[in-house]
């Protein structure tokens, strides 16, 4: 049984649900959930999981589930995952902590895309299912969103630190989202009649002193204008301490965030522009599109004019190129399994060593001294190869790398200094990257192109 | 490289090896962080982020610990109380620092992967310990253990809510608290 992958290697957004509550385990675990999944079965519609996870995979069935949390047991808790084999994702995951602790009851529930919950019955099953598992189990706190909208609300810790988020929980009305069960606390907090009178889809009384809101018919539309304004409407209503206005306009300036962009990337690193936006969580993808959208890479400025280039200083000139062979290879070392294309030396593994470099945050997180000594000498040894091979350049050895040249055309491009540069900060990854001055190197590859230098 | 030129093999596997060894993550992280320890131990005790516990914290690196159960082990780092309350022991905590690559994980993996790093640096460097290193050779009772992970690309964690699955860690573990950097 593959179960579908939900963290894939580009994220989306998806529905994100959360439900916090107690149960009661007596008589038998059993019995106490059977309600629990019945609801499921009848309610979700087109996301139901197919295959049930606790130290085993089985397909998907209630005996499965009691297995599953039963071989899962660890001290006194247990879960069990439970996932599709086919699109939409599902990331499901029921949580339980057991007597002696208090028991508590915990679901998770993650499918993808959101967009999947754009038909109205579809999420009225949802809404549907919430209610009457909220009805059942008490809760403290449940709501389904936007992954990506609840992520720039600041969702879960909204401004505190993490011990404290974690402590506290949502122990206030930080944000109303699409779907919100408020538990007996919240509702006390804010006034019952007060709660039940909020201008919204669905306001309803569940129970066991819990209220049910819905702000909005479908989930997936959560970012147009008149999904935001119910959304501002109720959150004001349940928090008069905030102001309509200002509400409305943080939640437009989201959707805007979240709008997508038609990527308009300068050509020579529109490749590699293109690979690190994709790994850019997708709540904050549109933002870097824009921002790389008006961006353009500084011109090269690491090369020389042929006259104005020292000539070699080196005796033992083939020891010397062997040397820089070693050096390129050390680059393959570090790269090659995750970067298999580092065996071709082509323009295309250029742009791919700069997208590695650039998704390890290289320069951060490996050791300064490790990058000047042996990194630097790598990336420009290795650079130097590729104009030698791909644009005819030829090496122009010096005792120091930082010195040494390789002629293309009529000017001498320095691939040592630009591999320092490049690897200084995460930042110059992108501002300096090796495919770009590879790119420039080949504009400039025959001498009639060039022109004079300092205009 | 290229062109049909005959290969030499450039390097033996002690030279691979070593490359591979010098560019590993996770050693710029550690000494960042003790860095940051370090720096927080000087601040006034109200400011402090991680050590608001300690009057005068010391903070060293690399220290020794022993314990029947898992031998000789190395804390990350290791914080000690230089002027314990008078007959109290002294405050000890401890840190460990993990660079992990969570991005591909479901919720459940996501906290068994944590909660077995949780439980393995209580395991080595938490509850009852003798710290070997010399000059410092005490038994003391570890009152916290934090794991802390390398955050910029690694975190986060893809999950809506890493902070959950946290919680659901520290609650089978305790003594050990997590965060993500």
């Amino acid at each position: 049984m593959k179960v579908l992958e939900f963290h894939g290697s580009r994220s989306e957004d998806y529905l994100w649900f959360t439900f916090k509550g107690v149960f009661d385990p007596q008589p038998t675990l059993e019995r106490e959930l059977e309600p629990l999944l019945q609801t499921l079965e009848a309610h979700a519609d087109g996301w139901m999981p197919d295959v049930v996870e606790g130290k085993r995979r089985r397909k998907y069935a209630r005996s499965a589930i009691w297995k599953a949390l039963e071989e899962s047991r660890d001290g006194n808790s247990t879960d069990v995952g439970l996932y599709r084999t086919m699109w939409p994702a599902l990331d499901m995951t029921l949580w339980l902590w057991l007597p002696v602790r208090t028991p508590e009851l915990e679901l998770t529930i993650n499918v993808k895309p959101l967009s999947f919950f754009a038909e109205a019955q579809r999420c009225r099953h949802f809404v549907e299912m919430v209610c009457a598992w909220a009805s059942r189990y008490p809760v403290t706190h449940a709501s389904a969103h936007s992954s990506d909208d609840a992520q720039l609300a600041g969702a879960p810790r909204f401004g505190r630190e993490q011990q404290t988020s974690i402590r506290d929980g949502f122990d206030k009305i930080y944000e109303v989202f699409w779907l919100n069960v408020f538990g007996p606390k919240l509702v006390e907090s804010v006034g019952r009649e007060r709660m039940l009178s909020t201008p919204a889809h669905r306001v309803e009384a569940l129970p066991n002193g819990s209220i049910l809101l819905v702000t909005w018919p479908t989930a997936a539309d959560f970012a147009s204008d008149a999904a935001r304004e119910a959304q501002a409407r109720a959150h004001v209503h349940l928090r008069p301490d905030l102001d309509y206005d200002t509400v409305l306009r943080a939640l437009r300036e989201r959707s805007a965030a979240l709008a997508p962009l038609e990527p308009r990337f300068h050509p020579d690193v529109a490749p590699l522009l293109s690979r690190v936006v994709d790994r850019i969580p997708s709540h904050e993808r549109q933002r870097r599109i824009a921002g790389f959208n008006a961006w353009r890479p500084p011109e090269p400025e690491e090369w020389l004019p042929v006259d104005a280039a020292p000539p070699s200083d080196v005796v033992e000139t083939e020891r010397t190129l062997a040397q820089y062979s070693l050096h390129a290879e050390h680059l393959v070392v570090i790269l090659h399994t995750e970067v298999p294309s580092v065996f071709q030396a082509t323009p295309e593994s250029l742009t791919d060593a700069d997208f590695y470099f650039w998704k390890e945050d290289f320069p951060k997180t490996r050791l300064r001294e490790v990058l000047d000594e042996h990194v630097v000498p790598a990336v420009g040894a290795y650079l130097g190869q590729v104009l030698v091979h791909h644009l005819g350049g030829r090496w122009i050895p010096r005792k120091k790398l930082m010195e040494t040249g390789v002629q293309v055309g009529s000017r001498v491009w320095l691939p040592f200094v630009r591999a320092h540069r490049y690897l200084s900060s995460c930042e110059s990854l992108l501002d300096y990257s090796l495919i770009q001055f590879y790119r420039e190197a080949e504009r400039h590859r025959a001498p009639d192109t060039e022109e004079p230098r300092g205009e | 490289m290229k062109h049909g030129r005959p290969l030499e093999p450039p390097l033996k596997w002690e030279g691979y090896q070593q490359m591979r060894g010098l560019v590993l993550r996770g050693l710029a992280f550690e000494r960042t962080m003790a860095k940051l320890l370090r720096e927080d131990a000087a601040l006034p005790r109200a400011q402090r982020r991680f050590l608001q516990d300690f009057n005068e914290p010391r903070v060293e690196t690399y220290v020794g610990v022993h314990k029947p159960t898992s031998g000789l082990r190395f804390a990350d780092v290791l914080v000690i109380e230089q002027k314990p309350l008078p007959g109290q022991p002294p405050r000890v905590e401890t840190f460990s620092f993990k660079s992990r690559d969570f991005s591909l994980l479901k919720e459940r993996a996501l906290r068994a992967q944590i909660k077995a790093d949780a439980s393995e640096a209580l395991g080595y460097y938490g509850e009852t310990l003798d710290i070997r290193r010399p000059g410092l050779e005490f038994r003391v009772e570890v009152r916290r253990v934090r794991l802390i992970y390398e955050g910029g690309r690694l975190k986060p964690p893809p999950v809506a809510n890493p902070d959950a699955v946290v919680n659901r860690v520290q609650k089978d573990v305790p003594g050990v608290e997590v965060f993500f950097q």
